[in-house]
């Protein structure tokens, strides 16, 4: 461990001292806001919204945000960043060594608020890092065997993290000490989600174009059971647990949940498109909510997978997970739109100007100011606040794949007017001045020559 | 020959093959026999040129009011159905709604495992559904354009000897969705490219050799199979026109239709106008098409022999 040691001297540096990180309480503790990725927040925010802040680092993209207490966390390329949740102000800032950038998570123990984040030196490879948050000093850092790029989970005293090559590992939250690990059949690019005694890995064989649901003791590491859709299914999300189940959108375009204890098939749901692997559904008692790479915004029954709406937004998710704040659920689009869908009828009910850049993965805070907070990638990535606006309106926009009979049919009468119009009147006249075709023995008749 | 007489002899129209001439087998040329039709000269064939064929294709169903309405009324009412059954789009599926056989097939195949997900047995039944449909839509305008073609442009006529001929019609569409589905299993062997490539391929095949059926079925009434055996004696007939023919009709529905439809990708159910209109032009393209192929079949329909040509050494 000396090597790593010495290396987090180097690699973390205070900037300023975090403020009132000492009584912080996690708000947003990591991806989907939770261990099951349940992506809900009963008292978040509402639309309408208006922008509150944005924060552009240096370093260029950013993770997703975690909320801490009144501070943002988001890792970039070089560095992790502390921002004010009311401002966007920097308040603090880590040196790290680089890789990819991966979603951070926070956690508590006895005795600490723990940051952790992958870390990843040239020469040395991948590592966990663990920091105090009241103090800011590194506590502990655990190698990886490979890169990662799957966001880190907490979930109690633990955090999971997995790589590339498919390792999943459990480590102390306080110590750092690796509580086990396993192995998945390949890359994984979102964080397990931890539920019901479990944790569950979506991952993927580039080489044999496999994908995989496995399902890990939370206790052991021991395999309880996978999930391995039939071939030509390529990619999968990310998991999202919660309520005795898991769920998680396969290549074959069908969000599939599986009983936690066991991992018997519950239910598969057809939806327009596949899945972003970087991306999770969301979960609320009862329903599911679950965006596809199209675009496609899916409310499903958890019971039995029945759709109650879906909502196409014609653009593409490719980084970001549906949440639920309160009465609405938001997402992130590629052309840089936060979208608000009414939780009940899936109407469109707000959505904030396109931007450059794709909006990632989206953070939640009940705090009256900050309704969300979005990664976004491109030449101007940073984060995004928005607070609700008390003066701003809602639309009620339907999805288009809703049928509106007065377009439908207007549209269409309209246009075989006019189609038929121009097509009829000169062909007519046309048609006239060459008269009918002629077959005279299987020759065409001398009058076709004058086509 | 004065040009009363002419027109007076143009007007006896269509002889049938019982009066009709059976020419003798045409002579190959001295070929390798599997490069044969590679190098057949367009001289030695009654195929009407390629654009005078478009030019009466296009003439024919656009100088007729039946002809214009039943496909474009075809078109609203399979998107509507379609829609019905849980279709979300895109709408650029509406470019290929009026497709014939085996361009229309593959977009049956398509719509029903975009709705129902792939093998589905309810995919696989709602996509019978959609072959059965389209063969009568397609059989019955291929009555229509028969008759119009034949002079005598009677819509009932038209309706009755267009739906004698569904069977033939599903019948083709039964074939193309069999090379579908055996392509499908067979070419992602190839790499991407190559596999669509082969795709495009396996649609020209089924054209060059079945783009006769409809009119063949319409004016000779023969059964099945004879009929898919008269339409492929027909395409083995010297000359590459209707070679030629059949891959322009592949690349204009299948990736050319597609490129320019506005707002193509868009999830809707509800296409703006200028989709609807581009997707109605698009149906007079298709069956322009169907016309052409049914003008050609008669324009040779004498010369195509009965029984199968022995093939030269």
């Amino acid at each position: 461990m000396l090597p790593f040691a010495a290396l987090a001297a180097v690699a973390l540096v205070v900037v300023a001292r975090p403020v009132g990180a000492q009584q912080a309480v996690p708000v947003w503790s990591q991806f989907q806001g939770g261990p099951g990725h349940s992506g809900v927040l009963e008292d978040g925010p509402q639309p309408p919204y208006r922008p509150l802040w944005t924060f552009r680092a240096s370093s260029g993209a950013l993770s997703g945000a975690v909320i801490m207490g009144d501070v943002v966390i988001s890792v970039g390329r070089s560095a992790v960043y502390g921002i004010d949740l009311a401002t966007g102000e920097r308040r603090w800032q880590l040196f790290r060594n680089g890789g990819p950038i991966s979603m951070p998570a926070v956690g508590v123990t006895p005795n600490r608020q723990v940051l952790a984040f992958v870390d990843e030196a040239e020469g040395i490879g991948a590592s966990l890092v663990g920091v105090d948050l009241t103090d800011m000093r590194e506590v502990w850092r655990t190698p990886l065997d490979a890169t990662s790029r799957s966001g880190v989970t907490v979930e109690g005293a633990t955090a999971f993290v997995a790589d590339d090559d498919g390792n999943v590992y459990a480590v102390n939250l306080a110590t750092g000490a690796l509580r086990w690990t396993a192995k998945a059949i390949g890359e994984v690019l979102a964080p397990p989600a931890v539920s019901d005694g479990n944790v569950y890995v979506s991952a993927h064989d580039p080489d044999t174009v496999g994908t995989q649901l496995l399902a890990l003791d939370e206790g052991t590491g021991r395999k309880a059971w996978e999930f391995s859709p039939q071939v030509g299914v390529t990619t999968v999300s990310g998991p999202s647990a919660g309520d005795g189940s898991v769920v998680a959108g396969f290549a074959d375009r069908l969000v599939r949940s599986f009983v936690a204890d066991g991992g018997e098939e519950r239910w598969g749901a057809l939806t327009v498109s596949v899945f972003a692997p970087a991306t999770a559904p969301a979960i609320q008692p009862g329903t599911v909510f679950v965006a596809d790479f199209r675009g496609g915004l899916y409310r499903l029954s958890s019971r039995t997978g029945h759709r109650d709406w879906d909502h196409q937004n014609n653009d593409l998710v490719v980084r970001s997970s549906p949440v639920v704040s309160g009465r609405a659920v938001l997402l992130g689009l590629e052309d840089g739109r936060l979208v608000a869908f009414d939780i009940s009828s899936g109407d469109l009910v707000w959505q904030g100007a396109p931007s450059p850049g794709s909006i990632g993965p989206i953070a939640l805070s009940p705090d009256v100011v900050v309704a969300s907070v979005a990664a976004k990638g491109g030449s101007r990535a940073g984060l995004v606040a928005f607070e609700h606006d008390p003066e701003g309106t809602l639309v009620r926009v339907p999805s288009p794949t809703e049928v509106d009979p007065a377009r439908l049919f207007s549209n269409y009468a309209l246009a075989l007017v006019v189609t038929a119009l121009v097509l009829f009147v000169p062909l007519r006249l046309l048609a006239r001045r060459f008269g009918p075709p002629t077959f005279v023995g299987g020759e065409e008749g001398p009058e076709e020559d004058a086509e | 020959m004065s040009k009363k007489r002419r027109k007076s002899k143009a007007r006896s129209g269509y002889r049938g093959p019982t009066r009709a001439k059976v020419q003798a087998t045409p002579a190959r040329s001295e070929v390798p026999p599997l490069l044969g039709w590679l190098s057949r000269g367009t001289g030695d064939s009654g195929w009407p040129s390629i654009p005078r064929s478009l030019a009466r294709g296009a003439l024919t169903v656009g100088s007729s009011p039946a002809l214009l309405l039943v496909p474009f009324l075809f078109v609203f009412a399979a998107w509507v159905a379609l829609v019905t059954l849980g279709l979300e789009g895109p709408v650029l599926l509406l470019a290929n709604m009026a497709a014939v056989a085996p361009v229309g097939t593959f977009f049956d195949l398509a719509i029903g495992e975009s709705i129902f997900g792939q093998a589905s047995p309810v995919a696989l039944a709602v996509t019978s559904g959609l072959i059965v449909a389209r063969s009568a839509f397609l059989a019955v305008v291929s009555g229509l354009i028969v008759e119009a073609l034949e002079g005598t442009p009677s819509a009932s006529a038209g309706l009755r000897r267009g739906s004698r001929a569904i069977p033939a019609l599903l019948a083709v569409n039964v074939i193309s969705f069999s090379a579908i589905l055996a392509s499908r299993l067979v070419l992602p062997f190839l790499g991407p490219q190559f596999a669509f490539l082969g795709l495009i391929l396996v649609f020209a095949a089924l054209v060059y050799y079945l783009a006769s059926v409809p009119a063949a079925a319409i004016r000779e009434g023969r059964g099945v199979l004879e009929t898919l055996r008269r339409s492929a004696r027909a395409a083995a007939m010297p000359g590459s026109r209707h070679l030629i023919l059949s891959v322009i009709y592949v690349f204009v529905a299948y990736p050319a239709l597609f490129l320019f439809i506005p707002h193509g990708n868009q999830l809707s159910v509800n296409p703006f106008l200028s989709t609807w209109i581009y997707a109605l032009v698009a149906a007079f393209i298709h069956m322009s098409f169907l016309a052409a192929f049914c003008y050609r079949w008669m324009a040779i329909e004498p010369e195509v022999p009965t029984k199968p040509v022995p093939r030269r050494r």
